[in-house]
């Protein structure tokens, strides 16, 4: 029903646009303009992997755990290559351009399977903000009730639009940034000892086990295949689109490097402090409150939104391999099925902690996050030539 | 008669009206007239112009260009229509031997005088405001926009009140897709009769069961010339001072008359701190309780002793004693809309002091939470178009702040705000310029830029001429 609604918009809006030539209004025949886009790619860069990711990584791998995250970094950055391209050359939306290319059981297959993939990295997500505000924000925190309270806010995602969600980042991306800049200052004023992160790779084994570990995290730029077809771009979105992404990794790296350089030679110390906020080093002091914290947990709003694109896109998947628009009933669904995972099968955080670094994630994680990107690149290249060869076809027809 | 008793039928009580007979020459004839809603010197006017006349007339159109010259009066067939006239005060005429009527115009309401309006009351700037005769508000706002580009549409609505609407707009700058819609809402409506301009409403509104405004109305004829000529469409309604405009975006909310009347610089200030006045008047009680609850060691030890020694010997929890706060505040606000006004101030002093002093002296609530409900209260009324949905979010972010802390206030900030991003009614996105960003509608947004500096339109808002001046 939406997804008409939508649709008959979209097309209404597209033909008034025509005329307007988009120089009077900001009418949207897209559901997400570039500057949105640009947006977005910023936060997925840097949520998740600024989040819990330094903490695991040092744990693991103690005071290399910045160079892990950035090889991830730099792995996302590549995968948001192809994305971007396919964003930019394709004028039709992602399960379309599986429906014409796949065939209609081929595309739903592969929908399906991007689907379950979605729906792993939704579940990373919800986990470590659980993990965060259990341990480091609320006292006496019940998972099994607080999980609600999201859920109620994941299925507002999945109901509504994706131009909302996009106007949502875009609105809160200021305040997001605020509270970096925030923390930067706190982490450089309260200063940390960058020789405490070098020699760099002094254990290789383990520097190796602990990047095979954590490929958990890749993948974020995964749900921007909803933007295929659904943005509004303009000449150089592209290089702020680009740009963003690498900004994002640079902060998520520099807080890594910063961590390690308090942390990583210590790394049992970070067990009880889960986060940079807890650091008590970087905190003003107790004089004038936790600021740092209060902005920790300000930030951890990307966090929310990241999770929130991955149920939205969770629930689109779901719509097309089904074939309904119902988008309330499927964002329950996808609800009950979060809460059942998070509070029956994660309850344990070692069975979570096993099934995020097991091999069978090692080796899933980075081939979705390659392939979904690349398979879209590969579709829209084929559409576009098929639109060609029938466009070109039909002008010798009328000839 | 038969014309006139077929008038006369059409009535359940048909004493409601008069019907005057009377002869001119040869002819005889009826005039009916609605007592209470016609000039009662045009009624006798016409009736001794008819008795009177010198001339041997025999038809109505005769009638009508030597007896009744100086009176507008068009003639018609249509029983219904004649009835509605007269219903409306016109005066109906009918003579033997003729089945159609002269509708003579006699209408006259007694309305009050234009007076400022006291939802809206201001320092500097015009002072009048509409008044619930749709003639007159037409007329004050035809004097603002003497341009044959305003278009006046009438219609109809109500199948028993039959209430006029008008619907204007400029023609050359309002979009045509939005003209549409609004007037293809507002031809759907089927109901039995229409009171006041809030009727409309929610037929006009995306979302009708929404917490927020997605409506502009105003009482003030500058406010509603200045929206027509950033291409709105306003709807005035017969009997309602008070006049819808849409499309509606939500920095209208934060802009007043008055900031057009004053410094830019003092009217950008000005709506900084409408903004901020907001934010305190959602989040403080939430926020309050949420760090009383469960973020204590977020606040700083100077506020945190004082705060301790406030809050010690408390019977309430700080949720339980916020909410009951809150929801004091909200009852004495509402006794006092209610009640008259040489009781309302004894209402508030019995609500602020008594109420209030006495139980922080008693030790039932505590000053800091009184402290924080009166802040938050006070923000309230900076944005008082949008008292009614932030006292209920307030209330709500305070449960959810005193029951999840931060992570529920949040979530529930988002949730709000991602609805909000939703709303996208004719075309304008309702959080616009923040999102989507639209650069140059910042300039009276946030700022309030002196006027040289707008040389464009919103583009938030649909329109067909972006240049407004050279």
């Amino acid at each position: 029903m939406e997804a008409t609604q939508q649709q008959t918009n979209n097309s209404a809006l597209g033909s008034e646009n025509t005329k307007n030539a988009g120089t009077t209004n900001t009418r949207e025949t897209k559901q997400a303009s570039g500057k949105q886009l640009v947006a977005i790619i910023f936060i997925l860069a840097m949520a998740t992997k600024m989040f819990l990711l330094p903490i695991f990584l040092i744990q693991a791998s103690g005071r290399d755990g910045y160079l892990i995250l950035t090889v991830y970094g730099v792995f996302d950055l590549i995968t948001l290559v192809p994305m971007i391209i396919a964003i930019r050359k394709c004028d039709v939306d992602f399960f379309e351009l599986l429906s014409s290319v796949l065939g209609k059981v081929g595309a739903k297959i592969v929908v399906a399977i991007i689907g379950l993939f979605l729906f792993f990295k939704l579940n990373t997500a919800v986990a470590e903000i659980l993990t965060f505000y259990g341990t480091n924000v609320l006292a006496d925190f019940d998972t099994s009730m607080m999980i609600i309270v999201l859920l109620v806010f994941l299925t507002a995602a999945g109901t509504h639009t994706l131009r909302s969600l996009s106007r949502l980042n875009e609105i809160l991306v200021p305040i997001i940034v605020v509270c970096l800049a925030v923390l930067v200052a706190i982490v450089v004023l309260t200063g940390f000892d960058l020789g405490n992160i070098l020699p760099a790779v002094a254990d290789g084994k383990g520097f190796t086990a602990a990047l095979l570990k954590h490929p958990a995290w890749v993948g974020d730029f995964t749900p921007l295949v909803l933007f295929i077809g659904r943005t509004k771009t303009k000449k150089y979105t592209w290089c702020f689109a680009a740009g963003s992404g690498v900004i994002g990794t640079g902060i998520a790296v520099f807080f890594a490097i910063a961590l390690s350089a308090a942390f990583g030679n210590v790394p049992m110390l970070i067990d009880s402090t889960t986060n940079i906020s807890n650091i008590l080093q970087f905190s003003v002091g107790n004089v004038y409150g936790r600021l740092d914290m209060f902005s920790s947990v300000v930030w951890s709003v990307s966090v929310f939104i990241e999770a929130a694109l991955f149920f939205y896109a969770t629930c689109r998947c779901v719509s097309f391999v089904i074939g309904k628009n119902a988008h309330f009933i499927i964002s329950l669904c996808a609800c009950v099925a979060t809460y059942v995972v998070q509070v029956f099968a994660f309850t344990d955080p070692m069975i979570l902690s096993l099934c995020v670094t097991s091999y069978a994630c090692a080796i899933i994680t980075p081939t979705m996050a390659v392939g979904i990107p690349v398979l879209a690149l590969v579709c829209g290249a084929v559409y576009n030539k098929k639109n060609k060869g029938d466009a070109k076809a039909a002008g010798r027809q009328s000839a | 008669m038969e014309a006139a008793q077929r008038i006369l039928d059409k009535f359940s009580t048909p004493d409601n009206v008069v019907s005057h007979e009377f002869k001119c020459g040869k002819v005889s004839g009826v005039l009916i007239v609605q007592p209470d809603l016609s000039d009662a010197a045009t009624a006798r006017a016409v009736v001794f112009a008819l008795e009177n006349t010198a001339q041997k007339l025999g038809s109505l159109e005769e009638f009508s260009r030597y007896a009744l010259l100086e009176y507008d009066v068009t003639i018609s067939d249509d029983v219904d229509d004649c009835v509605n006239k007269l219903l409306n005060g016109d005066m109906l005429l009918c003579i033997e031997d003729e089945s159609r009527y002269a509708v003579i115009n006699a209408r006259k309401y007694t309305t009050r005088g234009i007076t400022e309006p006291p939802t809206e009351t201001v320092m500097r700037g015009p002072r009048e405001g509409f008044i619930e005769d749709l003639k007159t508000n037409l007329s004050l706002l035809e004097r603002r926009l003497k341009t044959p580009d305003l278009a006046i549409e009438r219609m109809e609505i109500g199948r028993k009140s039959k209430t006029a609407i008008a619907l204007c707009y400029l023609s050359s700058v309002a979009d045509e897709k939005v003209i549409k819609n609004v007037k293809k809402r507002l031809e759907k409506i089927d109901i039995d009769g229409i009171v006041d301009s809030h009727y409309l409403v929610p037929y006009i509104e995306e979302k009708p069961l929404s917490l927020f405004n997605q409506t502009g109305l105003s009482e003030k004829p500058d406010i509603v010339t200045a929206k027509l000529l950033e291409g709105r469409v306003a709807i005035f309604v017969d009997g309602s001072p008070m006049v819808i405009t849409v499309p509606f975006v939500v920095v209208e909310e934060f802009q007043s008359g008055e900031d057009y009347y004053q410094r830019s610089t003092y009217g950008t200030f000005v709506r900084l701190l409408r903004y901020l006045g907001l934010i305190l008047a959602l989040l403080l009680p939430g926020l309050y309780v949420a760090l009383q609850n469960f973020h204590y060691t977020l606040i700083p030890v100077r506020f945190m002793v004082t705060l301790m020694t406030a809050i010690k010997g408390i019977p309430l929890s700080p949720l339980a004693e916020t909410v009951f706060v809150l929801l004091l505040f909200e009852i004495i606000r509402e006794a006092s809309v209610r009640m008259p006004r040489a009781v309302g101030m004894a209402m508030s002093i019995v609500g602020a002091l008594v109420l209030g002093e006495t139980a922080v002296s008693a030790g039932l609530i505590s000053s800091p939470a009184v402290m924080v409900i009166a802040l938050s209260s006070i923000a309230l009324f900076t944005v008082p178009s949008m008292i009614g949905a932030m006292s209920v979010l307030r209330i709500l972010y305070t449960l959810i702040g005193g029951l999840c802390g931060l992570f529920g206030l949040i979530l529930a900030v988002l949730f709000t705000l991602h609805y909000i991003c939703s709303l996208n009614a004719y075309d304008a996105p309702y959080l616009a310029p923040f999102t989507p960003l639209v650069y140059s509608d910042f300039k009276d947004a946030i700022e309030r830029s002196p006027f040289p500096t707008m040389k464009q339109r919103p583009r938030s808002i649909p329109n067909n001429n972006p240049t407004r001046q050279a």
